[in-house]
């Protein structure tokens, strides 16, 4: 309905911005995903709270949530920007903190 | 969040209609198979075996291996529970592998059962998770589940009126019905859908998020062997270090043994001589009937013993010691693949998938039937080129996909018996009706291609116990004669889903003419082409 209004550039654009969206919910959702369970599951094991094994178990079996949660947040921002800057900053600090665990374990 | 629900259910809403249907479908697959494979009528009054008769089956499986295959490196043993079934041998040896199956009382070879060869209700179970696309495929299934979560949580957030929207449903005004019959069937199936999705993820967990179990285990090939034992490891007291050791090995004794241990039937003996490890022996029971032990998780049990001394070596039994990280995978496979419940909640899931696929077309539906009153022009000039493809797409994935299942039926009884590859050639029956479907919904228009297709999709329903008496001379009353309740399941089921098409197809034909005349007489006349 808005898509009538617009310019032939603001359609170019506003595309653009979809698939952009579509990319960071699905890709750089299960990117963020991968990165947040791994390091739970370092931390459960590394704070003692449970062996290795149930560990892997929960952390992985809270991703499919997880991911549902960042795919619905990465569309429900208005801002792009916004998600595409929470988005790298979270991974640069958990890749950090993997790195980090890793070192320890 | 509503552009969301939109955009994400039409564009998965397509391939998940399908995997939804066949899911529901496999729900069967065990009947399905057995139906395909049209064995001859065994005759009624089939009667379980004594343990005694049993015991000299096995006796003559052993002599039989022990004549033909004495060197091989592993013997699987299948022993009959009924009278007229055969003792099944294996073999595998180093000049191939060795396949029989024995009488019971004379220990003589059988002549091989004339049987289709075909891949049965598993097509259907292959195609719900990986499209029979293997590794591709299993990804796509992925993607399309993770955004039908999506769709799922965004879906109760749009129809925020969706509780007490349940109790509305105005049939026959168009849009609105179908808005209603939406947000119904969706209620109806909420709990159902979430699970079945999320189990669905759950079930192959390390496959499709496995950076947790890097991240702890490494990246080798044995990770997730390390993983599983670690996670499974028992406490050893199941397994008694001091059982009396039998002198001399006698198979049919050890499985005196194994029977005493166990609460089913013993049905498989598998003796393995692995080089360079000590050969075992290993008992496995039955399947226990679901409905009746009232668990969750019912995994055959098995006994395992030495080969050499016949001591006790494991004993895998639903031991309530287990931990509770170990039990929680198997119960979430079981929640899945209903291996609970018994037929009971075979039926339950599958009218609720059946519901939970009407629920996903209608959304589908309802986004055309939408777009037809007002156009969105999403794509400026292309919008009612893209509007027809949606259409299209619309009836291939509701009466397309149910049309390829019910044709790869019809495939499996007119394909001829002696066919290089036969069961894949099912499987292309199957994909090419599907495809046949999207092109025949591209060329007519949408109202045309939902009428041609529905009945079409009915009297292939109605019309499968008529195939099968043409074809195997088999039919409906001779298996409900016979006490064969699933085969006739399948046919009583393939007809009464035949009339509930026919009477969606005579309904929309109704409306349509209804709707028709109501245009004529308001003086327009114009016949819009649409499925309301």
């Amino acid at each position: 309905m808005k898509a009538a209004a617009m310019t032939k550039a603001q359609t170019r654009h506003h595309r653009w911005a979809v698939l952009l969206r579509v990319l960071m919910a699905t890709l750089g959702g299960y990117a963020l995903t991968a990165l947040t369970c791994a390091v739970l599951a370092q931390v459960l094991v590394a704070v003692g709270a449970m062996q290795r094994a149930p560990a892997v178990l929960l952390s992985t079996l809270l991703s499919f949530v997880l991911y549902t949660a960042v795919a619905l947040w990465a569309f429900h921002v208005r801002s792009l920007l916004r998600v595409m800057a929470w988005m790298a900053g979270s991974a640069v600090l958990l890749t950090a903190a993997l790195q980090a665990l890793k070192g320890v374990a | 969040m509503s552009w969301l629900h939109t955009w994400c259910g039409l564009v998965c809403g397509w391939l998940l209609c399908a995997i939804f249907l066949t899911g529901s479908i496999s729900v069967f697959r065990e009947s399905i198979t057995l139906w395909m494979q049209g064995l001859p009528l065994e005759g009624s009054g089939q009667q379980a075996l004594s343990p005694q008769e049993r015991l000299q089956a096995l006796r003559l499986a052993e002599q039989h291996l022990s004549k033909t295959a004495p060197d091989a490196s592993i013997w699987r043993i299948g022993l009959p529970l009924h009278t007229g079934d055969g003792v099944k041998v294996f073999a595998r040896a180093q000049d191939g592998d060795l396949q029989a199956s024995l009488d019971v009382q004379t220990g003589e070879v059988l002549p091989e059962p004339a049987t289709r060869q075909t891949e049965g209700g598993r097509h259907f179970m292959s195609f719900h998770y990986s499209l029979q696309g293997g590794i591709a495929g299993f990804w796509v299934v992925g993607l399309v589940s993770m955004c039908m979560l999506v769709a799922l949580v965004s879906g109760v957030i749009v129809h925020r009126r969706i509780f007490q929207d349940f109790f509305t449903f105005r049939p026959g005004k168009g849009q609105r019905s179908w808005l209603d019959a939406h947000n119904a069937s969706a209620v109806l199936t909420l709990p159902f859908l979430f699970m079945i999705v999320y189990t669905g993820l759950a079930h192959f967990y390390t496959s499709y998020m496995p950076w947790p179990l890097q991240s702890l285990y490494g990246q080798d090939r044995s990770a997730y062997s390390r993983y599983e034992s670690e996670l499974n490891a028992r406490s050893e007291a199941n397994t008694p270090s001091n059982a009396p050791a039998i002198a001399v090995v006698d198979l049919v004794s050890l499985a005196q043994q194994a029977q005493s241990l166990l609460t089913e039937p013993v049905v498989g003996v598998v003796v393995q001589r692995p080089e360079g490890a000590p050969a075992t022996i290993r008992f496995t029971e039955g399947k226990p009937d679901t409905a009746v032990t009232r668990r969750m998780v019912n995994s055959a049990n098995s006994v395992t013993f030495d080969a050499v001394d016949g001591q006790l070596l494991q004993l895998s039994a639903n031991s309530p010691s287990s931990s509770f990280a170990s039990d929680t995978y198997p119960v979430i496979s079981a929640l899945h693949l209903v291996t609970f419940g018994g037929w009971a909640m075979k039926w339950l899931y599958f009218v609720l998938g059946l519901v939970g696929t009407a629920m996903i077309a209608s959304g589908s539906i309802l986004f055309a039937v939408k777009r037809r009153a007002r156009s969105g022009h999403e794509w400026g000039a292309a919008t009612p080129s893209l509007y027809r493809c949606i259409d299209a797409l619309n009836v291939a994935a509701l009466a397309g996909s149910a049309l390829a299942s019910i044709a790869y039926l019809y495939g499996n009884r007119l394909l001829p018996l002696v066919l290089e590859a036969r069961s894949s050639w099912e499987i292309r029956v199957f994909f090419a009706v599907w495809v046949l479907s999207l092109l025949h919904a591209l060329l007519r228009t949408a109202r045309q291609a939902w009428r041609e297709q529905l009945w079409m999709l009915a009297l292939l329903c109605l019309g499968l116990p008529l195939l099968n008496v043409m074809t195997t001379g088999q039919h409906l009353l001779l298996y409900l004669a016979q006490g064969d309740g699933q085969r006739a399941g399948l046919e009583l089921t393939c007809m009464a889903l035949g009339l509930l098409v026919a009477w969606g197809a005579w309904r929309h034909e109704k409306s349509q003419r209804s709707k028709n005349m109501a245009q004529l007489r308001a003086g327009r006349g114009v016949v819009s082409g649409g499925l309301t």
